[in-house]
């Protein structure tokens, strides 16, 4: 695929994982691929990082799982939203765009 | 609401671990087929879309240990796989582990003796009730004993304690020796 690495910032793959879940529920590759999607390719998100932060966030709460179909007929484990997965997006967004907005002003400064 | 789910969380991984480990298995392998198919739809040869595919999962055994790290009670976790080692590593070595043992068990029993006579002479007060309030009365001059008419004299005179007793002293081999002299409570 050639696309570029871009390391992502703790906190910031929740955030996408949250962001692509709105979309509805997803097995682990689903949400990989969403992520490289919603990015426009700059985030490939491998499973040595993605499966931690899945389980991490269901332990937390904010994602619940369960087995089902994929689209070829095969078992896959599935990830929907839930309530308090849909208020952490709304936190983390809010953050995010605070950070990015002193990060932008920041590197405005001379 | 989510201490709740976290402390279940953390239970299922501590007692049912063998299913977590199941589910996390079974996920990364059905990870790894719809890697293939995926590829197999992108028109590759079935042999090359499942190499392909394992080098993008980068290792099941690599995933799986991540996903250990990242679970509620990984402390634990590795806290009962040292202790597992450990036991093996006595095992291994009978003769350190029975010194290791001995000197242990050595070090406890000399503790609980000696806790054993501070308790009984030191820290434990007399059998009666309001055992603070008991004093031990000796004269002034003369040494530490007392006469039993002496007793009877400081009995009759007494107007400070509500009540006067003597004690004597038996000294033999195994009993600890001690100050003898009346004593009485006060009122």
């Amino acid at each position: 695929l050639g696309s570029e690495q871009t390391s992502l910032l703790q906190g910031t793959l929740d955030l996408l994982i949250l962001k692509s879940l709105i979309a509805g529920e997803m097995h682990g590759l689903g949400i990989s691929r969403r992520i490289q999607q919603i990015s426009g390719g700059t985030f490939d998100v491998k499973p040595g990082s993605l499966f931690p932060a899945l389980h991490r966030m269901e332990e937390e709460g904010w994602i619940s799982a369960f087995w089902g179909d994929s689209e070829n007929n095969r078992r896959a484990k599935y990830y929907r939203l839930t309530k308090p997965g849909r208020k952490q997006l709304e936190a983390e967004t809010k953050r995010w765009g605070r950070i990015s907005l002193a990060i932008a002003q920041a590197l405005e400064a001379s | 609401m989510r201490l709740f789910v976290k402390a279940r969380s953390f239970l299922r991984n501590l007692f049912r671990h063998r299913d977590v480990e199941a589910d996390l298995d079974q996920e990364l392998h059905s990870h790894l087929e719809l890697l293939i198919a995926e590829n197999i739809r992108a028109g590759m040869p079935p042999h090359e879309a499942r190499r392909a595919a394992r080098i993008e999962l980068g290792g099941v055994e690599q995933v799986k240990e991540q996903v250990r790290d990242s679970r509620a009670g990984a402390f634990f976790d590795s806290l009962l796989q040292d202790l597992r080692f450990a036991l093996r590593q006595l095992r291994r070595s009978p003769g350190f582990a029975l010194t290791a043992i001995l000197i242990l068990a050595l070090g406890i029993a000399a503790n609980v003796i000696v806790f054993g006579v501070v308790q009984a002479l030191v820290l434990r007060t007399l059998d009666v009730p309001h055992a603070d309030q008991v004093m031990t009365l000796q004269p002034k001059h003369g040494g530490p004993f007392l006469s039993y008419p002496e007793v009877r004299d400081v009995r009759d005179a007494n107007t400070a304690f509500s009540a006067v007793a003597a004690f004597e002293i038996q000294v033999s081999a195994w009993k600890p020796m001690a100050s003898p002299g009346p004593s009485g409570e006060p009122k």
